[in-house]
């Protein structure tokens, strides 16, 4: 390993080949500090760069200096050299310790680590046995296929996943989605109130209410009571439950009509506020729970007479016979 | 030592003979307490399938996806013998297809037509091949005392061809049922699991339409029906390995058996269908019965519900003791 003054313009930064531009994801960028501590003592340390084969250059560590000696219009860095020999899972070992705040700061950033060893065609066992139980996932085959599905969901996508610090098993949700749903959700970032679990929980039964009414997405974006939302002068967090209600009802036709059905009837009997009348809102049981909650004795005697009363007899028969 | 695994898909086309390992004889595993279960047994005498079915519970169940069947026919009766000898007065329905198609692979292993013969042997059992093919030449032959119901798992034209793939087609499996109806067995018929699709109505009708077209009711041992069901997991498992079935996106919830099932009023709606279409055709000694159902469904479908399980296992026994002298005498009921 040999420290060389190089050109700076013969170095690849973005078109490096260890790139890592394409996979490691940030919150926030915030170079100022460095570019402070560059302005007092300048470019303290050497880049490092691996020579290929065709003795092209490609930066491996150092892309805030490689910036700055730019911005700064240096001619030449000091770079160590690793040589074309180095085994590639050191490179990667190096690059993914170098970088491990930001890869363990969020799931999706140590799927893309995985991806990005893939990408360079590191063995797989490797990957497996040093990066997947490293990163404390399973060292499975399937899992790797997984992890390039979950690459391959759209950038914006994998930024919201990374800001919002989501699980695996949403990650491993989305990539069950369209591509275009996903977008177009994710454009609605700046008008819903999106989690992670919300994201996942539209576009699940919009995507279910497409596949099964043949839409498409612009087919749902031009129906009246979708435009209807998206246009009113509700927040963020008013919008996204009119939202969420709206595909409720999408998803599930049967059962929210069934649902008004049974609410009208309790309504209809104006029960004292003392009694509740709960039952099964998937239809699946055929039981009804009453409860009762009284803080003053004084109105035990007209609780009794309404749960003695024939009227909520009938109400019980026409609910059960709903169920 | 290194165990030679393959996944569900390529090992559709791998045919492994295998010795009979472990216990080979249960009952359905799809116990629940408040979905009723006919508490057939199951003889696990073929993994995997040839056929792929986009619902098939096989995709999301099998760790290792060759197809194997046991050819140790020996082994597998002296397992069946032990059991039912043990209970001489129970009649014991047994079914070969819980991970697999009975007869889809017979023309390879001639499997199905060795325990045909086998069975005929016993007084206590009746041995149930449930197949979605229309292989049954090589089994016409064989003298079967009516101690064998071949069974039908049926469906809508359109669902077979859209969801159960590389199956027989219908026309193919109603013609396989005539021959084997020709050939005096007893038939079973699965319809299920019923599927929603357009103009499942007119679909379900020309089903029953075209089965009754070659089969006669005295000949028909039972008939069930039963919905779509899955376990949850397999929501993205389907749609991952059939991007164009529609399945998932209907109407389904999470039932008490930990399965998504369609909604209950739609289930209903389908089985009143399917229910009031066969009974232009059956008589009341035809047991029609529902596949893991609420009690309330059964009410709500035929007026009435067996009061448990095993009553229900009672009225199976009673059926073919009375219709076909099934059994060694007539089964008593038992109370809870």
């Amino acid at each position: 390993m040999s420290i060389e003054n190089v050109e700076v313009k013969n170095l690849l930064v973005n078109d490096s080949i260890f790139s890592l531009k394409n996979y490691i994801l940030e919150s926030t960028p915030d170079p100022s500090c460095q570019i402070s501590s560059f302005h007092t003592f300048g470019i303290l340390y050497p880049v490092i760069v691996y020579r290929d084969r065709k003795k092209q250059l490609h930066l491996i560590d150092g892309v805030k200096r490689m910036h700055h000696a730019k911005l700064i219009e240096q001619k030449k860095i000091q770079a160590m050299i690793l040589p074309e020999t180095t085994p590639v899972t050191d490179i990667i070992s190096l690059m993914i310790c170098n970088k491990r705040h930001e890869i363990g700061s969020s799931i999706i950033n140590k799927i893309q680590s995985i991806c990005f060893a893939i990408s360079l065609n590191a063995p797989e066992a490797w990957i497996r046995d040093t990066l997947c139980l490293g990163f404390d996932f399973k060292p499975h085959t399937e899992f790797l296929r997984g992890c390039e599905r979950i690459n391959n969901l759209p950038r914006e996508i994998k930024q919201f996943c990374h800001d919002k610090k989501t699980s695996l098993k949403q990650l491993v949700n989305f990539t069950y989605y369209p591509r275009e749903l996903l977008k177009t959700l994710i454009s609605w970032k700046s008008e819903l109130q999106l989690t992670a679990s919300i994201l996942d929980e539209i576009a699940s039964h919009l995507n279910d209410y497409l596949r099964r009414e043949h839409k498409n997405i612009n087919g749902f974006l031009s129906e009246p009571e979708v435009q209807e939302i998206f246009d009113s002068s509700l927040g963020p967090r008013e919008k996204t439950e009119k939202v969420r209600q709206l595909l409720y009802l999408k998803k599930f036709p049967i059962l929210s009509s069934a649902n008004r059905r049974i609410e009208n009837m309790v309504r209809r009997i104006s029960l004292p506020k003392e009694i509740d009348i709960h039952w099964d809102r998937t239809l699946e049981n055929k039981k009804i729970d009453i409860n009762v909650s009284i803080s003053d004795p004084i109105k035990w005697s007209g609780i009794l007479t309404t749960l003695r009363s024939d009227e909520l007899k009938d109400l019980m028969e026409s609910i059960l016979e709903e169920l | 030592m290194n165990k030679k695994t393959v996944n569900f898909r390529d090992g559709k086309d791998e045919l492994q003979k295998i010795g009979k390992k472990g216990r080979a004889l249960g009952v359905c595993a799809t116990f629940n307490e408040k979905y009723l279960c006919c508490n057939v047994h199951v003889l696990r005498s073929v993994h995997n399938c040839p056929y792929q079915c986009s619902y098939c519970f096989l995709q999301n169940y099998l760790t290792d996806g060759a197809t194997k069947v046991v050819d140790d026919i020996s082994e597998l009766m002296f397992e069946v013998r032990d059991i039912i000898n043990r209970n001489p007065q129970r009649l014991y329905r047994i079914g070969t297809w819980e991970l697999g198609d009975s007869l889809a692979l017979e023309n390879s292993t001639g499997q199905a037509a060795n325990l045909i013969k086998e069975f005929a042997l016993l007084d206590n059992a009746v041995l149930e091949l449930k197949t979605k093919s229309d292989r049954v030449d090589s089994i016409l032959g064989i003298k079967h005392r009516n101690r064998t119901v071949i069974s039908w798992s049926l469906n809508a034209a359109h669902v077979i061809s859209r969801d159960e793939h590389g199956t027989a087609s219908l026309e193919k499996r109603i013609k396989a049922m005539q021959k084997v109806f020709e050939a005096g067995y007893l038939i079973g018929l699965h319809f299920d699991p019923m599927i929603v699709h357009h103009d499942w109505k007119r679909g379900y009708e020309e089903l029953v339409n075209d089965v009754f077209s070659v089969v006669e009711p005295d000949r028909i041992a039972w008939i069930s029906m039963g919905s779509l069901r899955f376990n949850p997991e397999m929501k993205k498992k389907i749609e991952n390995n059939y991007p164009d079935s529609r399945l998932t996106s209907a109407e389904m919830v999470l039932g008490d058996d930990a399965k998504v099932r369609y909604v209950k009023p739609l289930r209903l709606a389908m089985y009143h269908h399917l229910y009031s279409l066969l009974q232009h055709h059956i008589t009341d000694e035809n047991p029609v019965y529902l596949c893991m159902e609420r009690w309330d469904v059964w009410e709500k479908v035929f007026g009435t519900y067996p009061e448990s399980i095993s009553h229900l296992d009672y009225l199976f026994a009673r059926s073919l003791y009375r219709r076909y002298g099934l059994g060694i005498a007539e089964p008593v009921k038992i109370r809870n």
